[in-house]
Formats: C-alpha cells, structure tokens, sequence
C-alpha cells in the first residue's frame, strides 16, 4: 500500500480523531486508525467502540492497500512534517514508513484484521437537519456532565426525542446531571425524523462530534439498529446509545407560581463568575436574595471568606431567597442566547427555571441547594 | 419418616456440649466461672498437656452440700437463678446449669467438694456423663473439679484440637480474662506442674491489669471513667502507638462477664478516631455496667455475646469515655503525666520507655531475626514511640524494677514543639529536632495534615455547609434490614447534608447531598453506612463522613513530603502544632513525630551495652 496525501488535511483529521483513539483502553487496536487507500482516496476510521468514525479524503494512491497504525504517533509525525505531500508506504508486512528521503519514519503498524467493525450505516434512513442548529444544540447540553466514575445512564447521556405533534414537529435533547436540566428544542416543518422514539445518545460521543461540525449547511441523522448515526459529506459517525430509563423531565418543568425576573445575562454571569471565586469543593453555595429591584448575591465560605455584590433589577414581587451554585448559572447564562435571561423562582426548595427573554428553545432548570 | 423420640439425657449433654464444650480453655471458662461465682478469693488452675490428659480447677469458695453437688450434675440444675424473673437480671457468670453435665459428658471427671461448715466433703465420679462412684472424703473447703481425657468419647472433636502450645494459649487466655475481671481473686495458672502465671491478689484493680497486660504497654495506660444514665464504663486504655493488629489487646467485660462485642469494640476503635491507622486495634481494659435489666446475656451457650437495650447509648458512652481519655494525650501528654493521676501505680507505668525499647515489647510484627539488626531497631522505635510527646531524659525514665509508690513524671520544662531546638531538615521531608537527651523527629507532612485538618474542622463547625437539592432523586433498594434501621437514622443523615426519604415500599430516595457527595452515587455509601450499622446494633460514621470529606482536602492542601521549608516555616508549624488538638497523629492516625532517644542510639553504635 501506498499513497501521498495533503499534509493539512491528513492532520487535521488526525487531531480530531485523537479523542477517541485517546482513550484508555486495554485493546491496544483502538488507539489506532485505520487507513484504507483505494482508487483516488483513502478512507480513515477509528472507533473506542463506542463512538465509530470513517471519513474520505483525497489522496494519490499508488498502490491500494489497508493498515492500522498508531493515532497519536502518526499524529505527532504529521502535525510537524516539514512538506505538505507526506507519502505513507507500508514497505512490508506492518513496516510503514512515513516520508521519503530526507525525512523517514518507520512505524510497527497493527493487524488490521483486528481493527473492530464500525457498524455499516448506508441502507438507514437519515433526517436532515440544519448543521449549525445541531451544534448549538449539542454544545448547550454536554456541559453538563456527571462525575467520571458515575456510570448512571440518564447522568452519561443525552436524551434525544423526536416529538410530532399535528400543529407542531421537534426535535428535543435533555441533559442532566442530577441537579439540574437543560433541553433545547430544533423545531422543523421538512422532513420526517427516523427516532420514533427517545434515546439515550453518550454525552462522550457527542463531544466527539462537535469537533467535526463545521461549515457545512447540513447532516443527516438516523438511527441503525443500536446506533445513533450522524453523517455529513465525507464523514459520519455511528455512536452506540446507552440502554436505561430515562427520568420524566417533562414533570419537572413546572411553570409555577413564579416570579419572572427579568436579568442583564452578561452583568448576571460577571457577578456569579465573581462570586465563584469564593467557591470550594465543601463550600459551593451563593445565596440569592431578590428584594425590591435589588438582588444580593452573598457567599461564604469558611476556608476562603465572604463575599457580596448587589444588582439592579427588574422586581418587586414578595422577597424571595435561596442558595444555588452559581456554576450552574454560569453554564447556562453562558449559553442563552438573549441579552435578557429570564429567572422564574418560586421558592427556596422548588427548581429555578432559567431561560432567554425571546428565545425559548433553550431552558434549564436548577435546583436550589438547602442551608 | 421415623417416629419422633425425646433424646436420652447423655445424648442431649453431649449435644449441649459442643456448643460449650468446643475446646480445653472453655472447659477452664466455665469452671473458672463457677468458682468466681462461689466467692472464691483463690483458684488454681492446674493443666496436662494442654488440656487433653487434665484440666483441674481447685477453689477455696463456698463448696457445696451433698445434695447440691450430686444435683450440679443435672443439666438445668443451678443455684444461681430460681424463676424467669431471674433470666432478665442476671448478676452471676453462670446460670443455665448447662456447663458441669456438658463437661461430664464428654470426658472422665471428678467433683469434690466441701462447704466451710461441713466435716466431710463428697466426691463425685463420672466418665462420659454415666455416674460413677460417689463417696464421702476429706478435702480442703471449696470445689475442685477435675477433667480427664476431654473428648475421649467423642473422637471427632478430640481430632480437632489443636497442638498443645495452641491450646495452652487458649487457656491462657482465657484466665487472663477471668484475672483482668476480679482482681481480688488470686489465679495460679499450671501447665504440666509447672508455674505458668501466678497472679496474687490485688488491691488495685489496675495492678492486675498492668500484671496481665505485661511489660509490653509501653506508654503507660490511660484510666477511662465515665457515666451516662445508667451505663458505666471504666477502665484503662494504651496510647494510640500501643495497636496492635488484632484485636486480641481489647478485653471487654460487661457486669464483670468478659465478652466479645463487635458494638463494645466499635465505640472502642470509634473513640480513637484519628488516632490509630486503619486497620490497628488498641490495647484496652473496658468494664461496662449497665443494669442487669438492660442486657440480655442469655445470647449464646457460651455467654461471650450480649445485647443491650440501648446499644446507641452505650456506643456513645464508650466512644466518649475513650476519646475524653485520650484528650490529655494529645494535646500535653507529658504534662498529664504528672498532674493528672492516672490511677496506674509505678509497677504498671512503663518498664520499657523508648530508651529500651527496641528488643523489649511486643510487637505485633513477628519479629524478623533474619534482618541485619541496626535496619531491626531502626524500626523499632517508631512502633513504640510513647503516645504521647515525651520528651523528658532518657535517664529519668524510670527503671526496671517496680516500685512500690506511683512515681511522678518529672515535669518537663520545655514541653512545647516550638520550645524544640531545630537541626534542620533531611530529605526535605522529616524536620529533624533536638530537646534535651532526645532526637525528635517530625514528619512534615503528617503535622501540617492534621494543623490543616484541625482548622478545617473548627471552621467547618461554625458554618452549616450547604447541600444541593436534588432535581432527579437518586433511587434505590434496602433489604427489610437496612430498610428498618434507616428510619431513626434520616435526622443524623440530613445533619451532615444528605437528605433521605422513604420512598415506596423498601426504595429510598436521596433528595439532597452535600457538595464533596455530589456526582459520585450516594447508594454506595448510604447502604455501606446501614450495613454497619446493621452489623453493630447503632449506626456510627455518619458524622464521619464530613470529617472524611474534611481529610481529602486537608491531605491535598499540606505541604507535601520533599518540600525545602526555611527555617522560619519550620519554627511555625511547630508553633501551630503546639494548637493542635491531637498534634501526635495525623488525620488518618500516622503519627506525626516520633523520638530516639539519645541512650537508644548509644547503643546501636555499641557505646553502651
């Protein structure tokens, strides 16, 4: 086998892939890619076994031929390869040499025989949906995640429904860590979506794929068998979704009694990134006081000190107060889109809604925490 | 199916005896039991071949009639209780009248016996639970009863015995219980006509318990005292640097009944939080008193098992005894030795100070003859550090001989870590000091762990840490067991932040945890807590879990091992050790000093011998 490829899109593709050939793993296989160079390009996988990837670039191909080779080094030899054709030549049995000439290296490559199937996606029916609108979507629920060593299904997944209703067509992804939700909806009139019904797609794998949504208009999404699939132009991903129940989330987004406060989300976020400072990891809690047009965020923190900012709003409600962790704030002030968000708090011990002032296809919900 | 037939007496007394009867030492229980039970002041204990040709227990107590003694030989006949009232306030040892025909069942036995007013006494023969001859003779006041050939009978348990010196120290052992009991009683212990243990009477319960103890308890013994609504405790204990790795230095009597109580030793090890390293047991006399009413002794044949009616207040009076004991330890130890009286006199305070120590007291490590022996006494030290910072002269320590008044402890002058000459710093990791005749040796990890962890603590005390609300409460299953004991316990569990509620049937959900819990699966750890307490009778390390949580973060905020610190860091964390509540060890129970005194390393260079 031999080939000559780009050095520029070799690489970046490699970077990418590094977060699932990184994983640690006693199967020595899946910290490698798999090259296969046939007619004009070659095709590149790797999988964890449970987030897949395969993708097509351009080459020129001298000889066909398949390999498997270590991600990270190739990576490593590629990212500072001096020309911009790298050629790659397995000289022998699993002896590949990268370069020529002046420049070359040999790596031992791996059987490829044993490099795990990737599940075949090309007979499953694919919805199309706006590549941007999928980002968004993704990034606004993976940054709630659960421990490492939580292994809790409805903790490590996202959890993703196809709702057809007669007057209205969505797609909805939850995400929860236990303490809080989020949902964001990707409402759509094209098209018929293949989930029927919800599943629960690793929060890993997704992060995975953000890194590959980029400037293309659209991707296409289905479902084969036990596998979520995404697929756009060259590449696709095939993510093997986690089996569990999943909480009725929609019981806990109750539109109480509330008030609805209306906050300046970039003042709000500069204040609770402030008072984050005072936070540890036995002392997590800020207290909110809402009073006429005035909230008070307070911390205390005994192994630190204390702290205080007041803000002007938009109040004048009964007084309530209650204590949250202001990270979870963060993270979701960080991502509403508004210049408004909007806090609907009905008490001390009841979730806190927070959402945008116009856009409401992101919400989450937080629960406060008890003193 | 066979007809059902009630078992011939014989058959039921050797059924009987396999659950009293399981080895020699038991045999010497049981009748070492009955002659403390008739008022003896003296028994003596005379034992073959471990056991197997002879046990012979030879009293001076009330003896009994003709009648009586004939009688005792009845299974269910005992003098010691009349109705089931009885049953529920027993203020003797024995008392199911089970023990005499167990014993007689399975070997060749002989009772003699004499009450003080009699002329004669009577002799009573049996082999293998059959009466034999029963004659009148003369014989001494008091009851001797004579065991041959045990299990000579019954082969299979006879095969089970176990080699002589494995036997003997059973039956050691099980003297050794009954001696630390009733220290007014004098015991002789002899095995194949040679004196084994003679322990006269004593005075001073804590000169028997020094006595049986022996030379080994090198920080001298701590006395323990203290009483809560009914429940008594008392006793002595060793300092932290005494453990062992069994738990076989705990002796627990319960109304004067030596026992083995997974709840007693709980509170026990519970009261040395922080103190010992996991795993290490403390050496410990406890005596507890409770109203015969409040405990049930009638658990098992052998009564070394009892239950408590209020297993949560005793735990709490035992852990309270035992860590008010230790305080003085920790915080000045060398200044409670000479203020405050421990009640141990001179004989009883450390034969073996650290000067002597490396060949001296028993280890719990085997003793490793095969290692080249300054590596061995290197080591040793460390093991039999006193519990305490002692830092006082080698020379003042006091000698081997005992004596006979309660010596006091010279009162050190400069008793404070920062009164310490600093030497300096070795490997970046141990502070080196010197104080008088001592070298003081100070792990800088360990003592910035436990200043941290103090102060932690203390700030953690005056404000409530808040707990997050959970939006999905996390949901799992109890066995009926777990499910039982978990209701009384739900206040204790939202004390510390972790908010529990029944949910249906036997699931419970967690609606609340403290932040250091949040993320991990609380289930694990709730149902760990509830297992325990299952297993002890009353829940214990709930509150630990904030302590544990304060650890981490102390562990992880000290300064580390191989860390240069200028002579002015040194000079203050001596100073902030000198704070400390407990400077001796750190959180998790490694001590954080240790001493060798300066006559220990003349001697490993051979300057003295």
């Amino acid at each position: 086998m031999k080939f000559v490829i780009n050095k520029t899109d070799i690489r970046n593709i490699l970077g990418k892939v590094q977060g699932i050939t990184g994983r640690r793993t006693n199967l020595a296989i899946t910290e490698t890619v798999l090259i296969q160079a046939k007619s004009d390009t070659v095709k590149i996988a790797a999988t964890d076994l449970e987030t897949g990837f395969e993708g097509e670039y351009p080459a020129t191909v001298e000889s066909e031929g398949v390999i498997a080779i270590n991600a990270k080094k190739l990576y490593e030899i590629v990212r500072d390869f001096p020309s911009e054709a790298i050629d790659v030549n397995e000289v022998e049995n699993r002896w590949i040499e990268i370069g020529s000439g002046r420049i070359e290296y040999h790596i031992v490559g791996m059987n490829p025989d044993d490099f795990p199937e990737i599940p075949e996606i090309d007979d499953a029916p694919l919805f199309e949906m706006d590549s941007r609108s999928l980002k968004r979507m993704i990034e606004k629920t993976v940054i709630i995640t659960g421990a490492t060593d939580d292994n809790r299904a409805h903790i490590n997944g996202i959890y993703l429904e196809n709702i057809a209703d007669d007057d209205e067509k969505m797609l909805k992804m939850v995400s929860t860590d236990g303490s809080r939700l989020s949902t964001v909806d990707y409402p759509y009139d094209k098209g018929e979506c293949p989930i029927d019904k919800g599943i629960l797609i690793p929060k890993k794998g997704l992060s995975e794929v953000l890194k590959f949504l980029g400037p293309e208009k659209t991707v296409q999404i289905g479902l084969k068998d036990t596998h979520f699939i995404l697929k756009k132009e060259n590449e696709s991903f095939t993510i093997r979704l986690l089996e569990g129940e999943y909480p009725n989330y929609k019981d806990i987004i109750v539109r109480g009694a509330g008030h609805d406060i209306p906050v300046d989300r970039q003042l709000f976020l500069m204040v609770l990134k402030r008072m984050s400072i005072l936070s540890s990891d036995n002392y997590k809690g800020v207290i909110f006081n809402f009073d006429d047009n005035l909230l008070t965020v307070r911390a205390t923190n005994p192994e630190i000190g204390e702290s205080k900012e007041e803000m002007a709003i938009e109040f004048n409600g009964e007084p309530v107060e209650a204590a949250f962790n202001p990270k979870y704030f963060i993270d979701t002030l960080g991502v509403i889109e508004d210049d408004t968000a909007m806090i609907n708090l009905v008490s001390a011990d009841k979730p806190c809604i927070v959402e945008g002032e116009n856009d409401k296809s992101y919400l989450s919900i937080i629960m406060p925490m008890k003193i | 199916m066979p007809e059902i037939k009630i078992l011939p007496e014989i058959l039921s007394n050797k059924i009987a005896a396999g659950e009293v009867v399981e080895r020699p030492a038991s045999v010497v229980k049981e009748l070492v039991e009955n002659a403390l039970d008739a008022d003896s002041d003296r028994i003596v204990i005379s034992v073959e071949k471990g056991g197997r040709a002879l046990i012979q227990v030879a009293d001076n107590g009330t003896g009994m009639a003709a009648d009586d003694a004939l009688l005792s030989i009845e299974r269910y006949a005992t003098s010691k209780i009349y109705d089931d009232k009885d049953l529920f306030a027993i203020g003797t040892l024995g008392f199911r009248g089970e023990a005499l025909p167990s014993i007689a069942s399975v070997s060749r036995f002989v009772l003699e016996t004499r009450k003080r007013d009699a002329d004669i006494g009577l002799r009573v023969e049996m082999s293998g639970g059959t009466l034999g001859r029963v004659t009148e003779v003369g014989a001494p006041p008091g009851t001797l009863v004579a065991v041959r050939d045990l299990f000579f009978n019954t082969p299979a348990r006879r095969k089970f015995l176990k080699s002589t010196a494995t036997e003997m120290s059973h039956i050691s052992e099980a003297v050794a219980n009954a001696a630390i009991g009733w220290p007014r009683v004098a015991f002789t212990l002899r095995h194949d006509g040679r004196e084994v243990k003679s322990w006269p009477a004593a005075n001073d319960p804590a000169d028997r318990v020094a006595d049986v103890l022996g030379r080994g308890v090198g920080g001298g013994l701590q006395p323990v005292s203290r009483e809560n609504g009914g429940v008594a405790v008392s006793g002595w204990i060793a300092g932290p640097d005494d453990s062992r790795a069994t738990s076989r230095g705990i002796y627990l009597y319960v109304n004067g009944r030596c026992i083995r109580d997974r709840m007693i030793q709980h509170a026990l090890v519970a009261g040395f939080r922080g103190r010992l390293m996991k795993g290490r047991f403390p050496v410990a006399v406890l005596f507890v008193t409770v109203p015969p009413d409040r405990v049930d002794v009638n658990v098992h044949p052998t009564k070394n098992e009892v239950r408590f009616s209020d297993q949560q207040r005793v735990h709490r009076t035992i852990e309270a005894a035992v860590a008010g004991a230790l305080m003085p330890l920790g915080q000045s130890g060398w200044r409670s030795g000479a203020d405050a009286p421990t009640g141990v006199p001179a004989a009883t305070r450390i034969e073996t100070t650290a000067a002597e120590a490396p060949e001296s007291p028993p280890d719990p490590q085997p003793p490793k003859t095969a290692e080249p022996p300054l590596s061995a006494s290197l080591r040793k030290p460390a093991a039999v550090a006193e519990p305490a910072p002692d830092f006082r002269p080698a020379d003042d320590a006091p000698d081997l001989a005992p004596r006979p008044a309660p010596v006091q402890t010279p009162v050190w002058e400069r008793r404070l870590f920062r009164d310490l000459s600093v030497i300096g710093q070795f490997r970046e990791t141990y502070i080196l000091c010197e104080s008088d005749d001592n070298l003081i040796i100070i792990d800088q990890h360990a003592a910035h762990e436990r200043i941290y962890f103090e102060q932690l603590r203390f700030r953690a005390s005056r404000v409530r840490q808040a707990s997050q609300r959970l939006l999905i409460p996390e949901t799992f299953e109890l066995n009926w067991r777990e499910a039982e004991i978990l209701e009384p316990l739900i206040p204790a569990f939202a004390s510390v932040g972790i908010d529990v509620e029944p949910f249906s049937g036997r699931t419970v959900a967690v609606t609340s945890l403290p932040g250091f819990l949040l993320g991990k699966p609380a289930a694990p750890m709730i149902i760990e807590i509830l297992e325990k307490a299952v297993d002890i009778g009353v829940a214990a390390g709930i509150d630990k879990v904030v302590e544990e949580s304060l650890m981490v973060v102390a562990c992880h905020g000290a300064i580390r091992a191989h860390r240069r610190l200028s002579g002015e860091e040194i000079r203050h964390l001596l100073a902030q050790l000198d704070a400390c509540e407990n400077p001796s060890n750190c959180p998790h129970g490694r001590p954080t000093w240790i001493k060798w005194t300066a006559r220990f390393l003349e001697k490993t260079f051979h300057r003295i011998v």
